[in-house]
């Protein structure tokens, strides 16, 4: 029986009240998956890709339906058939993975217990060889105890471990082809790099088709035969991933490839002769008198006027800490936080934060812009008039349209709300921004465009920048300098160019390879990176 | 988790501490000799002659510092001895502890009843929010907690015992007497559990990980059956505890109408009838017992759910 | 939803109703509620008594109308203290952390673990009964429902993005807690003290029933029906009428306050998944 994924005109829309049917949500996509083949499905938020896959296993939410095509895997109609056909094709033929892999485990079940499904469903294994066959299993997905896998809970499993476990889970079906939704948008980059070779190196091994949905362009770049471009419900372009990497044909696609493509922007470098803004002095943070509880040791930092300084930290590095004990929101248990621009001391709104959550940061119940003039509340110069002119004149520098201002941040998008966050720290005059991951809630398209914002306002405003992030492209794309933080210290800084080029720590160097690495004159290719040479798989 | 049970039993022993240092001063807050009726609740006898009083005083150590007399009464209370009754002039633990049993009994037997009842009721409602079975379930159960025992007691008793006459109106001799309160005591603890049950299957039904299980292959119902249904009882194991410790100390009424000779009735008639010894030991037995009811209760839940992080009390 | 307003709008003026004619007592009640009528005893609902009489020939409407003063009065008064107890101290609780939130919740812990009606036989036991010591023994501890649930709900708001970035951008605290953490409190805690009042109503009751909370003369919903009792099975309207009213009020009172959290919510911070 062949394994070919084949959907052909498929359609989706919401079904309403009287018994028909509303909105399009999907029409006419049309692809195929051959086995062994790796098909990258690229898009934005929104367009449709997790819908796309949750179609093909016929788990749609309730309000939803399919109103046309077909959707084929070797003979089976998947859109015609009934359940008890659909639930043998599910978690066999066809795997899924998800995109927050603990959140899809039953937090009260060990994964061995979850593993029990899929061998006894698909391949009728019980008791002693499931058992053999599920330690077989997470050995090949890169258990080094499968035992004590089998045991763990859910939460008791890193990101990527848990990732790995739902590979497993996929796998213990014998699929043919496998569903990936964005599996490593949660993970950083080095855990993305090592689920990307595991999924792979399963496709080589057993002969997988697999159709890799992410919004993100440049991390699939090095392992898809070939990608297809999905925008508001539709394929808009497809082909070789060879091809559509260096001549896409759309411009939403070019569009893509550009926010993939972060390379490095020109800009005026600041000399270190202008003068500090911000010090840190061997700042140290802990939770609680036990000593397991410390959060940053010995931190050193100096932010020069008009620069971007870019710290590089992996989750539990310490970063968040680091920017709260910066702004003010936390108290440094040790060193000193010292700032030397005019009024610095008295100014405490000086120094403002842009958060990682863009919804988190504002209140559900006020207006956006209820919202931004609260900060502007105590300043008694300042009467109604002037206040709403400024958050006017703030809105319209973060290209937003004032007619948002009345809306609820429950109606806006991530990307909008973002730019209402820096919008609302402009206001304040601040001499130094600190953007705590400030991107990495939102698809590629967006981030690009965020990031570009804050060039310019940097550029406009004379601003002082430090970007925290865990992603190298953000780094790379805005950072004249850059430290990299390792639990709580830091190991080593240095300028852009130089990181790149030639990291100093074992550390740094980690971080960088599972970069796509650059070329000489600073600018990369995706291109270079699908060399096996380089992809790590030799 | 050891820093746990330590908070919750400094709690539990707060508790007793607390009750018991207060209903310790009762004799010594309220209008009357203090002496002669901490006397009268040590020494058996019915009238006590004005010229014993002094001596009886110092040998029962009443001139000793107040503190040191609490103490005293505390360790006398737990090693059995509550001190005798006003009314009966028998050892108040004797009483108590019987008393004791027949609450226990009659809240073991209303919750078994409530759960029975609320599991099915909640899961039905649970799975279906806003069918019409859930709409009539959430109204009637909802329904339940406007009822005041004393309404819902007296209606059945009319009905069932005078009017029908399948069951005894009053008294604890047999299954069929344990019926009515059982049940009348039952009433909201159904409610509640109900709600709960519902609210755990909602939330159960709505995690991410149940279409993940769908997308491994499970059926609907499998789906519902091994994922949704016990994720979703979750919350009624610490519920069922919180409302056994509840009903110790909330079963007065019902088993002042029923005249079922329990803890609650026994409480009842020691203020009546200013009975303070009793008082004293049925006041601390049950806060002991349902303070300790839920600590335990608590540490087991946190236990057997590692995840749960830090208690919001 | 339309069926949902209606359900509201019964509630709601069957509760104005019984309301009002409480308040309306003294002079809508066609008989002064103490007048015995030894002739009349145990009367059925005729058209001179609506609801017929008790044992010593009062009519009971009139009993009805008076008695609901001391229960609602009593009830609704300890249900404010308790809310603004409680609530002050579940904010101070999660904005001081440290010792004083550990002393704090410590403290709630031990209340809420005190069965209610053990602490109001013991408060009676001591101070005796009446209205002082009824509302004490209310009151002592009935603001642990709401301490637990304003902290808790207070340590969540405070959790959330939003009120970090106030503190950034220079908001004094007195603007964070007024205009950001009390309106999300509003809603959960409107709820809570609907169905505190209810409780408490029926606790009043539960007191005044066992003969330790209303003192005769006077008399309230509670104290009917223990009187009523023994006659029941001659006059049952005894033992129905004040219970029915007790069951109505607090369950339109409880329908009321989850309608009224439901909307005062507005976008919802935090959703109960209890109510439908």
């Amino acid at each position: 029986m062949s394994a070919r994924l084949v959907l052909d005109g498929l359609e989706v829309r919401h079904k309403t009240d009287d018994g028909g049917h509303g909105r399009r949500l999907l029409s006419g996509v049309s692809l195929a998956v051959e086995p062994g083949e790796f098909v990258a499905l690229v898009g934005s938020s929104g367009s449709g890709k997790t819908l796309t896959a949750m179609s093909c296993l016929r788990l749609l939410p309730p309000q939803l339906e399919i109103t046309a095509g077909s959707i084929r895997l070797g003979d089976q109609d998947l859109a015609r058939a009934r359940e008890p056909e659909l639930n043998a094709v599910r978690g066999g033929r066809l795997g899924m993975l998800f995109q927050q892999p603990k959140r899809m485990f039953n937090p009260n079940r060990t994964i061995g217990n979850h593993l029990k499904e899929p061998l006894r469903l698909h391949a009728g294994l019980r008791g002693s060889k499931a058992r053999a066959k599920a330690l077989e299993l997470l050995a090949e997905v890169g258990f080094a105890d499968p035992g004590k896998g089998l045991r763990s809970f859910p939460h008791q499993l890193s990101g990527g471990m848990a990732q790995r476990a739902m590979t497993a889970l996929a796998l213990a079906g014998q699929p043919d082809m496998l569903l990936a939704d964005e599996p490593t948008s949660a993970l950083d980059k080095m855990l993305e790099r090592q689920v990307l070779q595991l999924l792979d190196r399963e496709r080589r091994e057993r002969g997988l088709g697999i159709l890799y949905i992410t919004h993100n362009l440049a991390s699939v770049a090095a392992y898809a035969d070939r990608v297809l471009v999905m925008n508001a419900g539709s394929i808009v372009e497809g082909g070789p991933a060879g091809e559509l990497l260096t001549r896409p044909a759309t411009e939403y696609a070019r569009d893509l490839l550009a926010a993939a493509q972060l390379a490095p922007a020109s800009r005026r470098r600041p000399s270190p002769g202008e003068g500090d803004v911000l010090v840190l002095d061997k700042v140290g943070k802990r939770f609680g008198r036990r000593r397991g509880n410390t959060v940053l040791e010995d931190v050193s930092l100096t932010l020069r006027r008009g620069e971007i300084l870019g710290v590089l930290g992996q989750s539990g590095s310490g970063k968040s800490t680091l920017a709260k004990a910066i702004v003010g929101l936390e108290e440094a248990s040790a060193g000193t936080i010292s700032r030397r621009f005019d009024g610095g001391a008295a100014r405490p709104t000086a120094v403002q934060l842009v958060f990682q959550e863009p919804h988190g940061a504002f209140d559900p119940r006020m207006t956006l812009w209820a919202s931004l003039q609260a900060p502007l509340l105590p300043r008694r110069d300042l009467p109604p008039a002037q206040r709403d002119k400024r958050i006017a004149a703030a809105f319209k520098e973060v290209e937003l349209d004032a007619g948002l201002l009345d809306n609820r941040p429950g109606q806006c998008s991530g990307g909008q709300l973002q730019r209402a966050t820096i919008a609302r720290a402009l206001l304040l005059e601040p001499q130094v921004l600190i953007c705590d991951e400030a991107t990495s809630a939102l698809d590629a398209l967006t981030q690009r465009t965020i990031l570009n914002l804050l060039l310019r306002l940097q550029r406009e405003h004379d601003l002082s920048l430090i970007v925290i992030s865990h992603d190298m492209d953000v780094v790379r794309y805005m950072c004249d300098r850059v430290a990299v933080l390792l639990e709580g210290k830091v190991v080593e800084v240095a300028e852009t160019r130089d990181f790149f080029a030639a990291p100093r720590h074992p550390h740094s160097r980690a971080l960088v390879d599972a970069s796509i690495p650059c070329r000489a004159d600073g600018l990369w290719s995706m291109l270079d990176a699908r060399n096996p040479a380089v992809r790590g798989n030799g | 988790m050891l820093q746990f049970i330590a908070k919750r039993t400094a709690t539990l022993v707060a508790a007793v501490a607390v009750s018991s240092f207060a209903v310790f001063l009762i004799p010594y807050v309220t209008p009357g000799d203090p002496v002669r009726k901490i006397i009268r609740s040590r020494v058996a006898g019915d009238a006590i002659e004005d010229s014993s009083v002094q001596a009886l005083a110092e040998s029962l150590g009443l001139n000793d510092p107040l503190a040191a007399q609490y103490f005293r009464w505390l360790g006398d209370f737990f090693s059995g001895d509550m001190g005798l009754s006003y009314v009966s002039r028998t050892p108040v633990a004797e009483q108590v502890l019987p008393s004791l049993a027949v609450t226990l009994s009659l809240v073991a037997m209303s919750l078994g009843l409530a759960a029975a009842v609320a599991l099915p009721l909640g899961i039905i409602s649970g799975l279906r929010p806003g069918s019409m079975p859930d709409k009539a379930i959430t109204a009637v159960t909802q329904a339940f907690i406007a009822m005041p025992e004393y309404w819902v007691a007296p209606v059945l008793v009319l009905v069932f015992a005078l009017k029908l006459s399948v069951l005894p109106t009053a008294g604890w001799n047999d299954l069929s007497s344990a019926v009515l309160p059982a049940l009348t005591l039952a009433l909201r603890p159904i409610s509640f559990f109900t709600s709960a049950v519902r609210a755990g299957i909602i939330d159960a039904a709505a995690a991410d990980h149940v279409p993940a299980a769908r997308a491994r292959g499970l059926s609907q119902a499998q789906s519902i059956i091994r994922h949704v249904i016990p994720n979703g009882l979750v919350p009624l194991s610490t519920l069922f505890a919180v409302w056994f410790a509840g009903l110790l100390g909330g079963s007065v009424i019902v088993e002042v109408i029923f005249a079922v000779p329990g803890m609650g009735r026994l409480l009842f008639d020691s203020v009546v009838n200013s009975d303070i010894p009793l008082a004293q030991g049925g006041v601390v037995v049950v806060v002991a017992l349902a303070v300790g009811v839920t600590t335990l209760a608590d540490s087991v839940h946190r236990f057997l759910n590692p995840t749960v992080g830090g208690s919001l009390a | 939803m339309r069926s949902r307003i209606s359900v509201t709008a019964v509630a709601g003026s069957v509760l104005a109703l019984i309301v009002l004619a409480v308040l309306l007592a003294p002079w809508i009640s066609p008989y002064p509620p103490a007048e015995q009528n030894l002739a009349l005893r145990l009367a059925p609902p005729s058209a001179a008594h609506w609801l017929g009489t008790d044992n010593l020939g009062r009519d009971t409407l009139s009993r009805i109308l008076e008695g609901g003063r001391f229960s609602m009065s009593v009830a609704a008064l300890a249900t404010v203290l308790t809310c603004i107890l409680g609530v002050g101290i579940g904010i101070l609780s999660a904005r001081r952390r440290g010792w004083v939130d550990e002393f704090l919740t410590r403290t709630n812990d031990v209340l809420l673990a005190l069965p209610e009606m053990v602490v109001a036989l013991f408060i009676v036991a001591a101070l005796g009964t009446g209205f002082g010591p009824l509302l004490l023994a209310l009151t002592v501890t009935g603001w642990t429902p709401f301490a637990r649930l304003a902290r808790t709900l207070a340590y969540d708001v405070s959790a959330r993005g939003f009120v970090d970035a106030a503190r950034v951008l220079g908001c004094s605290p007195r603007f964070v807690i007024f205009r950001h953490v009390l309106p999300h409190l509003a809603a959960p805690i409107l709820g809570q003290a609907t169905l505190r009042f209810g409780h408490l109503l029926i606790s009043v009751g539960a007191l005044s029933y066992l003969g330790l909370g209303v003192q005769p003369p006077q008399s309230d919903w509670g104290s009917m029906l223990a009187a009523a009792q023994p006659f029941a099975d001659r006059a049952p309207l005894g033992i129905l009428a004040p219970g029915l009213v007790i069951f109505t009020v607090a369950l339109c009172v409880t329908l009321l306050g989850q309608r009224a959290a439901h909307m005062a919510a507005g976008p919802l911070l935090l959703p109960t998944a209890a109510d439908t």
